[in-house]
């Protein structure tokens, strides 16, 4: 469970948020979509209690994962994994262990993050989130260099983690994905949460907060991996 | 010197510094270094003081009296320490500040014990042994390819490795005037600059992309 109620937030002296409320439940996986510049990460953030608005959140209980998570050092990928471990102050080796196959990349586990693709790079992010064991996930576009396959795959293991009762709140700017793999989806457009429904009734809404026409496309396409 | 240039290059630099940032802090902090030098020089009493100011700045080890390395151990000590302790909160910075926070780690408390810890271990070193510089710079680039790039691996290494480095350094310059032409040995602080620049431009050719 985490959420913010009636915050209004300023970045550089511009208001960015206005008012805002969302919550999010074990055992939900909820996407925020909408326009660039409208407040979705600075909301992620603020879930996150990283803006001075906010009160700090427990590191063991809430891991956030930052819109183009990058690494300064050329760790590998285990390194990157087990920084993960950092709030509990441990090196335990099963949770980064189980963290890098979930993430599939339990092979380059010795590679340094500079010398794999920018894709698996970004599982080796998302594998220090999971290292954490969290009870609540903040991601922000955590499929942005992702080819669709990976990120089908990706999406599947963030609502199987939801499904087995954790909170994951990911912003995602692809909409047919947060309609196939999130149980809600919050649409933020100008510093405002505009819509808060059901993944799979949120598309005129989401459409509306982008100025696009919303209708039926019957063009080919591809289509997720069969289970 | 070093000490209060590294706290005012924070200073300048803000608190989050971007690479360009820092770098032209750092341009600047020395710029203002080398203006506080000169000044010095120019208020020296007499030659004799002139050529004491001269010969630290060339950075050396020989001469030193032991009275001199009392006074700086404990500073030096507690600097030391206070950077080792950072290991956790350096690794978790090189995901960025958001990441680091999110970690539970203080971002801002651990920038300013950095500079902190630095400023006491580095400035009263100089203070005794005079600005022999490049060592810090290359040793941590000489560590990489065998302990990885983590930052809390290196913490410990560094040290160690830069004591041996310059130790070595300072053994060559003193055996220099046995093989070479020269009627005393050089400062340590020379060797170290003429082996060390063009080593960090090897490093910094490597790694532009």
């Amino acid at each position: 469970m985490i959420g913010v109620t009636r915050l209004s937030a300023a970045l550089g002296g511009r208001r960015v948020l206005h008012d805002v409320s969302l919550s999010a439940a074990g055992g939900e996986l909820v996407a925020l979509c909408g326009p660039n510049g409208a407040g979705k990460s600075t909301l992620l953030r603020a879930l996150a209690g990283l803006l001075p608005e906010t009160p700090p959140a427990d590191p063991r209980r809430v891991a956030y994962l930052p819109q183009g998570a990058r690494c300064a050092w050329a760790l590998t990928v285990q390194e990157v994994a087990a920084l993960g471990r950092i709030p509990h102050r441990d090196q335990a080796v099963t949770p980064v262990t189980t963290a890098l196959r979930l993430c599939g990349i339990e092979a380059l586990r010795m590679q340094r993050v500079d010398r794999i693709s920018g894709g698996e790079a970004r599982r080796a992010m998302l594998a220090r989130i999971f290292a954490t064991e969290p009870e609540v996930f903040l991601l922000d576009e955590p499929t942005a260099d992702l080819d669709p396959a990976a990120s089908h795959a990706i999406m599947r293991l963030l609502r199987a983690t939801a499904d087995a009762g954790r909170t994951v709140v990911v912003v995602l700017h692809a909409l047919d994905l947060a309609v196939r793999y999130a149980h809600r989806m919050a649409v933020v457009a100008g510093g405002r949460v505009v819509a808060d429904l059901p993944a799979d009734q949120a598309l005129p809404a989401a459409a509306a907060a982008f100025g696009l026409p919303y209708g039926v496309d019957p063009a080919p396409r591809l289509l997720p991996p069969a289970c | 010197m070093p000490g209060s240039g590294s706290c005012s290059l924070l200073g300048f630099a803000g608190r989050a510094p971007s690479g360009p940032s820092l770098i032209l802090a750092g341009v600047a902090v020395s710029a203002i270094a080398a203006a506080l030098l000169a000044l010095a020089l120019t208020l020296a009493p007499n030659p004799f003081a002139l050529t004491e100011i001269t010969f630290w700045l060339m950075g050396g080890l020989a001469d030193r009296p032991l009275a001199q390395v009392a006074l700086a151990a404990p500073a030096i000590l507690l600097g030391g320490a206070i950077l080792l302790s950072l290991g956790r909160g350096l690794d978790a910075l090189s995901l960025g500040e958001d990441a680091a926070s999110s970690l539970g780690v203080p971002v801002a408390g651990t920038l300013r014990l950095a500079a902190v810890g630095t400023a006491l271990a580095v400035g009263v070193g100089a203070a005794v042994a005079g600005s022999i510089g490049f060592i810090g710079l290359v040793v941590p680039h000489l560590l990489r390819p065998w302990l990885g790039e983590r930052p809390g691996a290196l913490l410990p290494a560094a040290p160690l490795a830069g004591a041996i480095l310059l130790l070595t350094a300072d053994m060559l310059v003193r055996l220099a005037p046995l093989v070479l032409p020269l009627s005393t040995a050089p400062p340590v602080g020379v060797l170290t600059a003429l082996l060390g620049a063009p080593f960090l431009v090897a490093v910094a050719r490597r790694a532009a992309p």
